[in-house]
């Protein structure tokens, strides 16, 4: 019997471990948000068994060699929003997780020869836009720390932390505007507006240089459903920033080795907590008596039984097929039901022969992340096809070039183009194998005219689409979030209204990835979710009844 | 040429039996069950209440919704959309069963006919089509076909309704048990007869293939002269449910998706239906919010009320002591009982029988508000029920 003793709570949650390959928890997924869960109650002295379908863990953390010697992040690139308390919880520097370069700054080029520098440094951003514009490089300090005040504020509201989650939603929003309370009136109201507002909007009437909306702009509709001009991008902008908060000390940062090299971090340091893995293990049921999870079937028809079953695929996958119908209410089924997940980011990676040119951008400049978004107009430009069922010509691009960081990505001369491209619908009208090669080579022409020799350059290349994301990787419409990140689907109302995130509606089952409380490699929806668990199996254990 | 719209605009479609129905009555006095108009009262409440309660009544039950629920999955899905068992109903057999929404609150009642294997008939009061329909998604082999107006529908109720159906030369129907349904052939016409028990009364539905539904009718009134039956319209159902303290959605309670205020759908609990929920056997929509009483305690309950004096209060405020307690949603006086009876709302530690209350109601007496108030007294539900 162990004993744990939560720092806060004086009521230990006794763990009985079981014997006969029975756990305390069994874990649908070994994506990075499934592994940091994993770890976490492992940590807290819980056996803990993971299931992953793929061959390999980490989910869309991961990488591959797509040619011989070339290593490439097969889908995530970059972590922007890694929370500290996980690295530093979990020990995963020591675990092997390494930075090849941290607080990686940002190049936006408008194509033309101007370039818009985003640093990690704020005063160092606005002295270089000065050449921009000088009414924008006296307001960018002030934005920059307006928005990361309300991101803060809005960070309970917007990860559905436990304490938020297990009340009912409703409960939840009015804990959320007791939180803002530390905003002073005129800064509640603030809020309240940014929340509804496009990105386009705000940054409309903060700044003048089309280039530097062009570039803000982009990072409030990565991994969406929608454009600059859409209600929910500004929520979107104050999310990632909020989770840019929770890593201050390395910013934006490229893992060495590629993103499996974290999912490989993540295990260790999982394993020596005792937690089982498996991969090759795919769940084709969680086994539901008296109405509360108790256990999952694989394909072979084994079971893994678990007072607690936690859940790293997508919310549709995990209620609609692993639970099923016949154990949910019609209405939540319903709600789940109309739950938009459908990417529109895709992923390239181009091999090329050496360095291209991308027209304004000096050598140095390869070495940051380069956005290709050189005004509002051109990212909604970009987002209008994909509503009618086609891809952009002219997408929108966050490139880098992981090998001038990391030299043990290739053995020879070859340079990696790691590109996340928007907007590539998830279903394309003429269907996708039919217009893949269009898509390429469209692809290739849009970035020609930012970088006019990249054609020449490219040796080969590996570009996924939504569809074939969902394939390789298992989440329903191959999203970015697992679900839109819209102003309908986050906070109290994700995945869906009244559920309240973690806990319900099935007992014993719980949600740990991205649809649970938004996506990106964060790990913070695992991490909410070991604390929920935890915070609940306390409850039952006190009031001696497990709640259905 | 544009034909202008009201937002009242509706279908209305005359029942099977209306020829025949309008043929006997009296008053011309018809009111509406969803898309069909139905006869309130053929001749007078003494006539239609004698002949249900002592003879036989003879009821247009066609308005009934009913759905046919088929597939390998059927029996799956009712059990995930009734409170009540439905995975162990024998063929043959029915069930009464109440369904909820997410949150444990009514929707409405319905009666379950298991017909073959993978074949079931369901019958409620009104159209829950959309629900059905959407607690259908996902399932792979469930078909749902509304046949309401594919069936005509009769009920036959009271002290003599078997002997009528024997006269008919439905011999079979004396070995019907109660709950039980089949098919008969009556001159050559298939109808299929369940044996049940509503408004207090032991009685049969019958389901008629609406183009023998002028035969059927007829031979029923020529036949059942000899026994004492008539035809009983809407009125005289209503006293007699109350009588044996049967609810109406929509008069004792308000479906939960018709509710447009929080506080006014009920659980099964609060409506008196726990004998119909099956917490035991396992999920079904609602399970798990109903199965957390404790924190969600009923709030109302549904009792019987004795009232002094002779006029139905339906409506009127129930007081204790000057505080508001509860509302009487239906009323009648009750020629059984010799009083008026009620079936109320009111607040859940106001449920003891023997409670002293007021009645409180007003009524625009010419053209001017007036305040009555009568005693009432808690009493036991059903007031009557024929030593059923
Ligand atoms: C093209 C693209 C680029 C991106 N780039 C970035 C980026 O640069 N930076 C960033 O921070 N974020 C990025 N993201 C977002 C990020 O990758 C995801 O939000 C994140 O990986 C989600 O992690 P997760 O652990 O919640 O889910 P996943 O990584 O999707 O893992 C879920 C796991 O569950 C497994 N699984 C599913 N069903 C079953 C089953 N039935 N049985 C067993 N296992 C199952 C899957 O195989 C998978 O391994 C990108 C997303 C996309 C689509």
């Amino acid at each position: 019997m162990i004993n744990l003793l939560s720092r806060k709570s004086k009521t230990p949650v006794s763990v009985t471990p079981q014997s006969n390959g029975v756990c305390d928890a069994v874990i649908v997924g070994g994506g990075h948000n499934g592994l940091v869960c994993a770890a976490m109650l492992a940590k807290a002295g819980l056996k803990v068994t993971v299931l992953e379908a793929q061959e390999r863990l980490g989910g869309a953390a991961a990488s591959d060699e797509i040619k011989q010697g070339v290593r490439v992040s097969t889908c995530a690139h970059l972590v922007y929003a890694l929370d500290e308390k996980i690295v530093k919880g979990l020990r995963l520097h020591k675990h092997g997780l390494q930075f090849a370069k941290a607080r990686l700054s940002t190049v936006a080029p408008d194509g033309e020869g101007a370039v818009a520098h985003l640093h990690a440094d704020i005063w160092k951003t606005q002295a270089g836009l000065r050449v921009l514009s000088e009414s924008d490089a006296a307001a960018f300090p002030k934005f920059r720390e307006k928005m990361q005040t309300y991101a803060l504020a809005l960070k309970a509201l917007l990860t559905n932390s436990p304490s938020v989650a297990q009340q009912s939603d409703l409960g939840a929003l009015e804990q959320f505007l007791s939180k803002i309370q530390i905003l002073n009136e005129d800064g509640r109201r603030e809020l309240l507006r940014l929340l509804v507002s496009s990105s386009g909007d705000i940054l409309d009437e903060t700044f003048e240089n089309e280039l530097l909306k062009g570039a803000l702009a982009f990072d409030s509709i990565l991994g969406l459903n929608s454009g600059p001009r859409s209600m929910n991008s500004m929520a979107h902008y104050l999310y990632r920033l909020s989770g840019e908060a929770s890593c201050d000390r390395d910013g934006m940062a490229i893992v060495t080795g590629g993103m499996s090299s974290l999912a490989d971090a993540l295990s260790d340091a999982a394993r020596a907590h005792g937690v089982k893995m498996r991969t090759g293990a795919k769940v084709m049921r969680i086994i539901i008596q008296k109405g509360a999870a108790c256990g999952v079937e694989l394909e072979d028809g084994e079971r893994v039984m678990a007072p607690l079953v936690i859940s790293n695929a997508d919310p549709k996958t995990t209620y609609l097929k692993l639970v099923g119908v016949e154990y949910l209410d019609t209405g939540f089924s319903a709600q789940l039901r109309a739950l938009r997940c459908e990417g529109v980011t895709a992923k390239m990676n181009l091999i090329l022969n050496g360095l291209p040119t991308f027209r304004g951008l000096t050598q140095e400049d390869l070495s940051s992340r380069i956005v290709i978004c050189p005004s509002i107009d051109f990212a909604e430009r970009a987002f209008n096809p994909v509503k009618y069922g086609s891809f952009s010509h002219d997408p929108v691009f966050e490139i880098i070039f992981p090998n001038l960081h990391d030299t043990s990505l290739t053995s020879g001369s070859e340079q990696i183009l790691s590109a996340n491209v928007q907007y590539v619908p998830y279903k394309v009208e003429g269907g996708w194998p039919a217009r893949r090669e269009e898509l390429v080579e469209q692809l290739v022409m849009a970035l020609g005219y930012f970088a006019p020799d990249i054609k020449d350059r490219i040796v080969s290349g590996h570009v996924l689409t939504p569809l074939e994301i969902e394939k390789e990787y298992g989440c329903t419409g191959g999203h970015w979030h697992h679900g839109d990140f819209a102003l309908d689907q986050i906070g109290i109302l994700r995945p869906a209204p009244g559920m309240g995130a973690y806990g319900a509606p099935v007992a014993g089952l719980h949600m740990c990835g991205a649809g649970a409380s938004g996506g990106g490699i964060t790990g913070r929806p695992g991490l909410l979710a070991a604390e929920h668990a935890l915070a609940d199996l306390r409850t039952s254990r006190k009031s001696g009844v497990r709640a259905i | 040429m544009n034909k202008a719209l009201t937002p009242w605009q509706e279908a209305v479609r005359p029942s099977p039996f209306h020829g025949a129905a309008a043929s006997h009555s009296l008053t011309n006095e018809w009111l509406r069950w969803g898309e069909y108009t139905i006869a309130d009262l053929y001749s007078t409440v003494e006539q239609e209440y004698d002949a249900l309660r002592t003879h036989a009544g003879l009821i247009d039950l066609s308005p009934l919704h009913k759905v046919r629920i088929s597939g390998k999955e059927a029996c799956s899905y009712l059990n995930r959309l009734l409170t009540y068992k439905a995975d162990d109903l024998p063929i043959r057999q029915a069930c009464f069963s109440p369904f909820c929404d997410d949150a444990g609150h009514v929707i409405g009642l319905a009666r379950l006919l298991r017909v073959h294997v993978d074949e079931y008939h369901l019958y409620t009061d009104e159209n829950h089509d959309a629900w059905l329909w959407d607690t259908a998604q996902g399932y792979d082999d469930v078909q749902i076909d509304t046949f309401t107006h594919d069936v005509g529908v009769l009920g036959l109720f009271g002290n003599r309704s078997q002997d009528v159906l024997m006269a008919l030369g439905i011999e079979e129907v004396e070995d019907l048990e109660i709950s039980h349904h089949d098919e008969f052939i009556f001159q050559r016409v298939r109808i299929r007869i369940l044996k049940t028990v509503s408004m207090g009364e032991l009685g049969y539905y019958l389901n008629v293939d609406p183009k023998n539904s002028l035969l059927v009718w007829e031979t029923l009134i020529r036949e059942g002269e000899a026994y004492g039956l008539a035809p009983v319209g809407r009125r005289v159902q209503d006293i007699c449910r109350i009588e044996a303290g049967e609810l109406r959605a929509g008069a004792d309670f308000i479906g939960a998706h018709q509710a447009r205020y929080g506080n006014r759908p009920r659980t099964p609990f609060e409506l008196g239906l726990a004998a119909w929920v099956e917490l035991e056997k396992g999920y079904f929509v609602g399970s798990r919010a109903l199965s957390h009483g404790d924190q969600h305690p009923s709030r109302t309950a549904v009792v019987g009320l004795h009232i002094e004096g002779t006029e139905p209060l339906t409506g009127g405020r129930i007081l204790s002591k000057g505080q508001l307690v509860g509302i009487v949603t239906s009323c009648a006086w009750s020629p059984r009982m010799g009083h008026v009876v009620a079936l109320a709302t009111v607040a859940s530690k106001y449920v003891e029988p023997g409670q002293e209350l007021q009645i409180e109601y007003s009524t625009l007496t010419e053209l001017e508000p007036e305040v009555w108030s009568r005693e009432a007294r808690i009493v036991e539900k059903p007031f009557y029920t024929n030593g059923l």
